[in-house]
């Protein structure tokens, strides 16, 4: 057995490049297995532990200013283990040397940090109490965007006075893990918004509030009885002032990073299991190459007296050899990459323990995966030698049968082209089991890389054509909350504003029987000039007098169509759920995802007449009039739509990251696979191609008939791997976080053309790193072996 | 048979193999004249192949020097012995090594259609007597007409020399016969120098000449009056 093993071994080492290509695949595909999931493992135990060990409340009671009694009347609720009131406004504020406005939330926090709810986690400096008790703990993201330092002051504008406040310490809170002001806002804006932790009493005094509240935060005995203290709150509640009770998955910040680790999850297991079928598959072909051109071996150990069992073994020991080298290794770059990879979600997400483990249970799962995947595709390739006879194998083999292949039956002008095309052809079909598998696997790999490229072309497509058709203001104004429509005429007192009109965007729940979906419904003017709606043919549509527009995929989500009837329910307001119709379906862009006339959109959700937003076009100089703007009382932000680009931009930051790594990883698999092709293709004929040499062939005409023949197996794999990539993209749209954004499923011509340039690419790197084999073939040799 | 096509001087060939030397072929010198039939026979490792495929181009002496009408080889480049062996030498083995997914036809037509002066491709293969199997493939003939295929191949391409090893080595009497029958035919007909290797004696006697090699020299030449029909040839 020693002795197998030591052939095994040898055979590997005089055949290098095959086996490091394929241990790449191997590699690659473990190596996306373990950095994807411990990531996500990393993240999801930090999150958890996070909100664990820093209270995060299981629920949200938002009030109007309340006496602070409330709280103990929420305390003393049954299935309430701790509440905790605090005051919750948003502000203007600036920043010394920063010319822009910046929206801040200053959240009240109890005198001690201690055995609070919402505990804060401080980076650096002093909690607020005591001698810091008017200092401000100052979101940590912000701050180094702004380069605040510990005693940096600050100026937030409460009740019109600007306040100036001392930074006292940089600080993050569980309830802003992914810091958004409200799920109107889809990504986190570091620049221009921030959280302020002050003392309670300091804020009320601030405020003059004094002795109210207007959030209360609280934490079950047992979680899972949310949905029912929520009901019993909202009854017990009705008549001071509740405003909304919300569950801990429906705050924003608690519902995305949920659904970024849901993809993340999912993800972790569909792409590496993509790379380990291609890698089995090359697997396959290699060891059935093996097993035919060892016949002979194969029959002397037999004649030897070795079992058909250990012979087997033998050759499903290349496999396993192979699975487990590649996912040792793949799980050594897997664990540094999964810490490169969690280290880089830390940019986007406030989460202070995160503690980057290696998995064991992880590594373990991947190297048994690969070494399983592995086996299966040696025993398959190697079972073939239980049916060598030994005698019958020290023989030479019989003749390939070669046939004409039914192309050329069928279409008569085939066997009319040029003999090495007509080789190249019957080759193909000679081997077809290895040339399907050979253009599957291509077909998988360029699937791979089309379906990654199709995001990006997605996204293009959609700031293409949200900046081209669809969103043509130049500022979008929002208030502090609900004001009257006639606000907007306000706006268009200002000389500099050409034009304004209402909007409305309130957060709703969409239900369709059990299927729900949180999101935006925007409100829309009829014939907006400056928001326009689209259907999916690319023709205008306007906002309905009654009734909603829905996005594709939101529509695809609760599985309604147009006349339908769906549930809305008001987030911002329990209590309120109307029944209306939907009237069309619309395209995606940046923005909502439902759409509805502003009035109608007042009538379900509003107080009468309300609006909280506006669209505004301004003459020139917009810079100084936005800031003019911003600074009206009940204006709580000026945005132009650029804003949303940047931003986006900077979370698709991740998503590239992963793109990136999948396109790299993609391409050595691509390149792995088309290398192995060649070679084996080239030493399974050495000599039908050694007879071309003598006969006078030059090196570079045995080397066409070799890259024909990879040419003709990539263009198949090209052609079939394009639509797979399309149905992939798709796929990976679906499991992209629903309520940011649907991207619309576009893929580029250039997409296409990159892809085939790629393999285009990789047949003649394939071909040059080949050649050697080629040129440096010993004739005499070749001929004189009767293999 | 008087001009001299190919000559060798002094030829030795050593194969290192570790630590050990071989001295395949040692001071070989031979002139080889247009049009001759010759027979080179020996014991294996007597180094009948060493010399072909030195002469063949496909190998290169140790020492010495071979000169195809007055080319030396070894001035050649790897290219330039490409197209020696493409324009001026067929080769026909032991064991045919056609190529299985051409038929008869196309493994001929493989050829001529890189040569400069090819023969009709339809008139060799039947004057190797298989014209009616022109669309067979290598699967679906005999032995013997698998080596008259692969002799129609080697000689389509209208070389100067037939270098054959062994070329019945594969085969009974019967067929054996027939391709030495089409290799003569050859010989007369189109006038090709023809060099035969085998450790078979009764082929000898259809030859122009018989060298005997021996443990890499050549120990005779005997030059034979009247060859004999290859029908003749018993063994």
């Amino acid at each position: 057995m020693k002795k197998l093993m030591l052939m095994t071994l040898r055979d590997i080492k005089s055949n290098k490049g095959q086996y490091i290509a394929i241990i790449m695949v191997v590699v690659v595909g473990i190596t996306m297995y373990n950095a994807i999931s411990m990531s996500f493992y990393n993240l999801n135990s930090a999150t958890e532990n996070y909100y664990e060990e820093y209270r995060l409340p299981h629920l949200f009671v938002r009030l109007n200013n309340a006496p602070e009694s409330v709280v103990g009347i929420i305390g003393r609720t049954d299935g309430v283990s701790s509440a905790q009131g605090r005051l919750v406004l948003d502000v203007p504020m600036e920043i010394p040397g920063y010319e822009g406005r910046v929206h801040a939330r200053i959240v009240s926090v109890p005198r001690s940090n201690d055995g609070a709810l919402n505990k804060l986690h401080l980076e650096e400096g002093r909690y607020v109490s005591g001698d810091h008790r008017d200092g401000a703990l100052v979101e940590k993201l912000f701050m180094e965007f702004h380069r605040l330092d510990i005693g940096s002051s600050i100026y937030p504008i409460i009740n019109g006075k600007r306040v100036e406040l001392k930074v006292s310490g940089k600080a993050i809170s569980p309830e802003y893990i992914y810091a958004v002001p409200s799920a109107q806002d889809m990504m986190p804006d570091n620049e221009r918004f921030t959280i302020l932790y002050l003392e309670h009493s300091f804020v009320q005094q601030l405020t003059g509030y004094d002795g109210l509240v207007n959030e209360v935060v609280l934490q079950l005995e047992d979680a899972g009885k949310a949905k029912e203290v929520k009901k019993k709150l909202e009854d017990r509640l009705k008549h001071n002032g509740l405003i909304s009770v919300t569950e801990r998955k429906d705050e924003v910040s608690y519902a995305m990073m949920d659904t970024e680790l849901n993809a993340l999850q999912s993800m972790g297991f569909a792409y590496p299991a993509v790379f380990l079928l291609i890698g089995s598959i090359v697997i396959y072909m290699l060891l059935i190459r093996l097993v035919d051109n060892q016949r002979r071996q194969i029959g002397v150990l037999m004649a030897l007296g070795f079992t058909k069992g250990a012979i087997l073994f033998h050759y499903i020991g290349y496999a396993l050899l192979v699975g487990f080298v590649g996912s040792v290794l793949g799980s050594l770059a897997g664990v540094r990459l999964a810490e490169v990879l969690t280290r880089y979600y830390l940019t986007f997400f406030n989460i202070p323990i995160l503690q980057v483990k290696t998995y064991a249970d992880v590594v373990v799962l991947g190297i048994l995966m690969s070494v399983v995947f592995c086996g299966v595709a040696g025993f398959n390739a190697a079972k073939r030698v239980l049916r060598i006879l030994p005698a019958e194998a020290m023989r030479p083999v019989a003749p390939i049968e070669g046939k004409k292949w039914w192309g050329e039956r069928i279409l008569p002008f085939l066997a009319g082209i040029r003999i090495s095309w007509r080789l190249t052809f019957r080759n193909m079909w000679r081997n077809k089991k290895r040339t399907v598998f050979t253009v599957v696997s291509i077909a998988m790999t360029v699937g791979l890389m089309i379906s990654i490229m199709t995001m990006l072309d997605s996204m293009d497509y959609l700031f293409d054509k949200a900046f081209g058709d669809a969103l043509s203001y130049d500022y979008k104004v929002a208030f502090t909350g609900s004001v009257h429509r006639d606000v907007v005429k306000d706006l268009g007192e200002f000389r500099e504003v050409t034009y304004a009109e209402p909007m409305a965007e309130y957060p709703v729940r969409l239900m369709n029987g059990w299927r729900k979906e949180n999101t935006m419904v925007t409100g829309l003017v009829q014939g907006s000039r400056v928001y326009k709606l689209f259907d999916m043919k690319g023709n205008r549509v306007e906002v309905p007098r009654e009734g909603i527009l829905l996005t594709e995929g939101l529509a695809k989500s609760l599985g309604v169509k147009r006349g339908d009837n769906i549930t809305i329910e008001a987030l911002n307001k329990p209590g309120i759920e109307r029944r209306i119709a939907v009237k069309g379906i619309v395209e995606q862009y940046l923005g909502g995802s439902a759409f509805m006339e502003v009035g109608a959109l007042d009538a379900v959700l509003g107080e009468g007449s309300t609006i909280n937003a506006a669209l505004v076009n301004l003459r020139y100089n917009g810079e100084e009039i936005a800031g003019d703007i911003e600074g009206m009382p009940y204006v709580q932000s000026v945005k132009e739509p650029d804003d949303m680009v940047k931003q986006y931009n900077e979370y698709m930051g991740l998503i590239y990251a992963y793109i990136g790594v999948i396109v790299v990883l993609s391409c050595i698999m691509g390149f792995a696979i088309i290398y192995n092709t060649t070679t084996i293709s080239i030493m399974e004929r050495r000599r039908e191609l050694a007879s071309l040499r003598i006969m006078g062939f030059t090196n570079n005409q045995v080397a066409e008939l070799i890259f024909n023949e990879n040419t003709a197996v990539s263009a198949m794999g090209l052609i079939i791997g394009m639509p797979l990539g399309v149905f992939m993209a798709a796929q990976i749209l679906k499991l992209m976080p629903e309520d940011m954004i649907s991207l619309p499923l576009v893929i580029f011509p250039k997409t296409y053309v990159l892809a085939a340039a790629t393999v285009a690419l990789f047949v003649i790197l394939a071909q040059l790193a080949n050649m050697r084999r080629i040129s440096r073939m010993d004739l005499v040799e070749v001929m004189k072996s009767r293999e | 048979m008087e001009k001299v096509l190919i000559s060798t001087r002094d030829l030795s060939k050593i194969y290192h193999m570790g630590e050990v030397s071989v001295e395949a072929l040692r001071d070989a010198t031979l002139d080889i004249y247009e049009g001759e039939f010759v027979v080179i026979l020996g014991p294996s490792g007597s180094g009948k192949s060493t010399l072909l495929n030195i002469i063949g181009g496909m190998d290169t002496p140790t020492h010495g020097k071979v000169f195809f009408r007055g080319q030396e080889l070894g001035d050649l480049d790897d290219n330039g012995l490409t197209r020696y062996r493409r324009e001026n030498i067929g080769f026909i083995f032991q064991f045919y090594n056609l190529l299985p997914n051409l038929t008869a036809r196309e493994n001929v037509e493989l050829v001529t259609d890189m040569s400069s002066d090819p023969l009709d491709v339809m008139e060799v293969l039947d004057k190797v007597g298989l014209k009616e199997r022109a669309d067979h493939f290598p699967s679906q003939l005999s032995g013997g007409e698998q080596q008259r295929v692969a002799v129609a191949r080697a000689v389509a391409k209208n070389p100067e020399v037939l270098l054959c090893d062994e070329p019945t080595g594969a085969l009974d009497n019967i067929t054996g016969r027939v391709v030495l029958k089409v290799l003569k035919e050859i010989n007369r007909s189109l006038g090709k120098t023809v060099l035969v290797i085998t450790h078979n004696a009764a082929i000898a006697e259809m030859a122009n000449r018989v060298l005997y090699l021996s443990n890499g020299r050549i120990a005779s030449i005997r030059t034979i009056e009247n060859p004999i029909d290859p029908e003749r040839i018993e063994w």
